[in-house]
């Protein structure tokens, strides 16, 4: 027999979890009726709203699984998880806390110094701290390694130059976490020589540049350095350790329940429009899609129980990863097909709206965090074949 | 949730692929029985797992049945042991003690034209059945029989049947039967205890669970080939083109494998009947990974793995056959999202992560 690295062994959700899972749920609720926010597909990408974040904060569902001395409240990935996968599903404003709630609060807490750690994390988990991500270039993409926005020594810290692109959300971020070149490339070892630099996002020598998406809406940014200055109480983990920081990040990174349930909104939007609808057709799509939601659902918990336990869920998140976010695209395809009539531009209904929205943010969910193919051969990796 | 007996596991494990061999399931396809390896698995307890010790089985859980099903898809068994887990539940839920041997069942439907009729003392049993797993080869088959306008079990031996011999696509016997007015005992008609959706949810239960054993099998016999078939001077495995591919069987694979571990969860914890939307979501999304699969680990074969010679098709032939038994995943599919459809959007999630 082949061997065969993949494994998803089951995982439960304990009790604690489940009653969170309900106050989320009322809460969420709560909101929805208040018109806080409407539900929408892609929330954690473009629902932008502190005041929702805020509010997360205070009842304690941000910095979930951090220390309590850093503002966390040293709660399960488990729990994590459940407020993570509600949150999404009713389509909730996510996005401003999204990115440093799940990969760089986790990091800093592991690689971050005490100062770094008493700085950001209290109010990354109040919801009034926002960071944005620092890792993609023009040049690396899939290939993060060939990073070349580097760092120079200098009296007192680091000089920064260069610049990272598709950062979402930096317009609305306080900080990031820049991943740099500290040492010069080394063709006998690519991941030697990196580094994770903090840098405030309204400091001398940072500009941001908005770039558009598709849709023409701002999510994405440029963010350029010129000699911009990093003290050395800024720099995270070892310099030249940055690439073994940002591995262990990324896992954080595609593991979670956002890489499925990207359009799970427009979903619920389709049944409210289908009600009581008797066509074979439909109910059979309904099925289908539900089932596959119910594989996604149950993958996802159990890579997540594996987090949980500490353990190294590289292929398995890629993989679930693989399969979600293609699905994100599918269940978008055959909704489209089941819904005939097509109204005004200038009023579309929910479900319309949405529906545009899903299909011109569809690229997207199989480029981020890793695009489809790199993760497959992650895959391939992981089932021994190279 | 009930994890499946460790112990049990490694011991039908070891069982299985030391005796259900590509030699022994080719004999079985020509119609000789494997005698050795359904004894073996008989003295070890694992044809009548899940059966009450007091009713003669293992006294195991229905998880431990199921995690059996499955290594019996993954070394592509030539024995009944989905149906008689069948027959045998069906029995144990009446409270009947189970026989030994090799069981099969016959559900309520239109496959099934059997019909029970008392004369004088005694009730006489007629009629046809088609595509029955594994008839000829049964000492027992159970049927579902209404008698007197209720819904029974009848337990007719081996000699009471007439068999036309069939295969399915598996190259498993799908024989159909006919019984000509044989009397039966009057305490071989048992009032039934278990609901036709119940055994029928059941019934679906069992194939899903072989698919994802032997679709876990084709995902490893294609990782394998791969890395051994050289073709450009390297193996197949190193052309990204073949990555893709079984990265895709892979995650077909894991999905397979999870939903089905859910519905039977879901038995363990709120019963057959209960069970039957995750059951159904179950053969919906198995049987779009099964298309996958048989294509993905065919293709990755080439021609070695479309002949008889290669045991690829031991595994994707049983997955076709076994997609089609006990309604096929269009039919489930449209049962889950009627109810779906019904209990609105906001049942969905609850559902869904329930």
């Amino acid at each position: 027999m082949a061997s065969i690295a993949l494994r998803f062994p089951p995982s439960e959700l304990p009790e604690s979890a489940l009653h969170l899972r309900d106050e989320v749920r009322a809460f969420v609720k709560e909101e929805i009726a208040a018109g806080t926010f409407q539900p929408t597909v892609d929330s954690w990408l473009s629902g932008i709203s502190p005041e929702f974040s805020r509010k997360l904060g205070e009842r304690g569902w941000l910095g979930m699984s951090w220390s309590k001395k850093y503002g966390g409240h040293e709660r399960s990935l488990l729990d994590r998880f459940v407020v993570s996968k509600e949150l999404l599903a009713a389509g909730a404003p996510v996005g401003v806390h999204w990115a440093g709630d799940r990969q760089t609060g986790p990091m800093l807490e592991t690689h971050g110094t005490e100062y770094q750690k008493q700085k950001y994390l209290p109010a990354m988990a109040r919801g009034e701290c926002f960071f944005a991500l620092g890792l993609s270039e023009s040049d690396a993409g899939s290939d993060l390694a060939n990073v070349r926005t580097r760092a120079t020594q200098t009296e007192g810290g680091w000089l920064l130059n260069g610049s990272k692109i598709w950062s979402s959300g930096a317009h609305h971020a306080h900080a990031m976490v820049v991943l740099c070149r500290t040492s010069p490339k080394d063709d006998s070892n690519r991941h030697a020589g990196i580094s994770q630099l903090m840098i405030e996002t309204d400091q001398e020598g940072v500009t941001i540049r908005p770039i558009h998406l598709i849709t023409g809406v701002h999510h994405f940014n440029e963010v350029v350095f010129e000699n911009a200055f990093v003290p050395d109480n800024m720099v995270v983990g070892e310099i030249g350790g940055g690439w073994a920081q940002v591995v262990s990040e990324l896992a954080f990174e595609r593991s979670g329940p956002e890489r499925f349930l990207s359009t799970f909104p427009l979903f619920l939007e389709f049944l409210k429009v289908v009600k009581g609808t008797r066509e074979p057709r439909i109910q059979e799509m309904v099925g289908n899609l539900t089932a596959r939601y119910t594989a996604l659902y149950n993958m996802s918990l159990r890579v997540m129980g594996m987090l949980a336990q500490g353990e190294r869920v590289d292929t398995e998140a890629a993989l679930v990863k693989d399969v979600g976010t293609r699905y994100e695209s599918e269940l978008t395809e055959a909704l489209r097909l089941l819904v005939h009539e097509r109204g005004s531009f200038a009023e579309p209904t929910r479900f319309e709206s949405q529906l545009m929205k899903a299909l011109l943010h569809s690229p997207g969910f199989t480029l981020r965090g890793g695009t489809n193919e790199i993760l497959r051969g992650m895959i391939a990796r992981g089932l021994g074949l190279r | 949730m009930i994890l499946a007996d460790q112990i049990l596991v490694e011991s039908a494990t070891k069982l299985l692929s030391d005796l259900s061999t590509v030699e022994v399931i080719n004999a079985s396809e020509k119609g000789e029985w494997a005698k050795d390896l359904w004894e073996t698995l008989e003295d070890s307890g694992l044809t009548l797992a899940c059966v009450p010790e007091q009713l003669g089985g293992a006294g195991a859980s229905l998880t431990d049945a199921f995690a059996i099903i499955r290594l019996a898809g993954y070394f592509a068994a030539p024995v009944p042991l989905a149906d008689t887990l069948l027959a045998s539940y069906a029995l144990a839920q009446a409270k009947q003690k189970v026989p030994l041997g090799p069981m099969t069942f016959i559900p309520v439907g239109s496959n099934n034209q059997l019909t029970a009729e008392l004369t004088g003392d005694s009730w006489v049993l007629s009629g046809q059945a088609i595509a029955v797993p594994w008839a000829r080869h049964a000492a027992h088959v159970v049927a579902r029989v209404d008698c007197d306008g209720k819904p029974c079990l009848v337990l007719i031996p081996r000699s009471g049947i007439q068999v036309t011999e069939a295969n399915s696509m598996s190259g498993e016997p799908a024989d159909d039967i006919t019984i000509s007015d044989v009397s039966l005992a009057k305490d071989a008609i048992i009032p039934a205890a278990s609901s036709d959706q119940a055994l029928n949810n059941l019934g679906a239960l069992t194939r899903v669970t072989g698919m994802v054993g032997s679709i876990e099998k084709v995902l490893h016999q294609s990782v394998q080939y791969a890395t051994e078939r050289v073709q450009f001077g390297r193996p197949i495995a190193k052309f990204q083109a073949i990555q893709q591919e079984l990265a895709i069987l892979a995650g077909e694979s894991a999905a397979a494998q999870v939903i089905v571990d859910a519905a039977i969860g879901e038995v363990e914890s709120a019963g057959a009947e209960e069970a039957g939307l995750r059951i159904a979501a179950a053969k919906a999304r198995v049987g779009e990974a099964a298309g996958k699969a048989t294509r993905i680990s065919h293709q990755v074969h080439g021609a070695i793995g479309f002949t008889y010679e290669h045991p690829l098709h031991h595994c994707t032939r049983r997955i076709w056959a076994w997609r089609e038994e006990y309604g096929i995943e269009s039919e489930w599919a449209t049962l889950l999202g009627k109810t779906v459809i019904d209990h609105g959007p906001d049942a969905l999630w609850p559902w869904i992560t329930a």
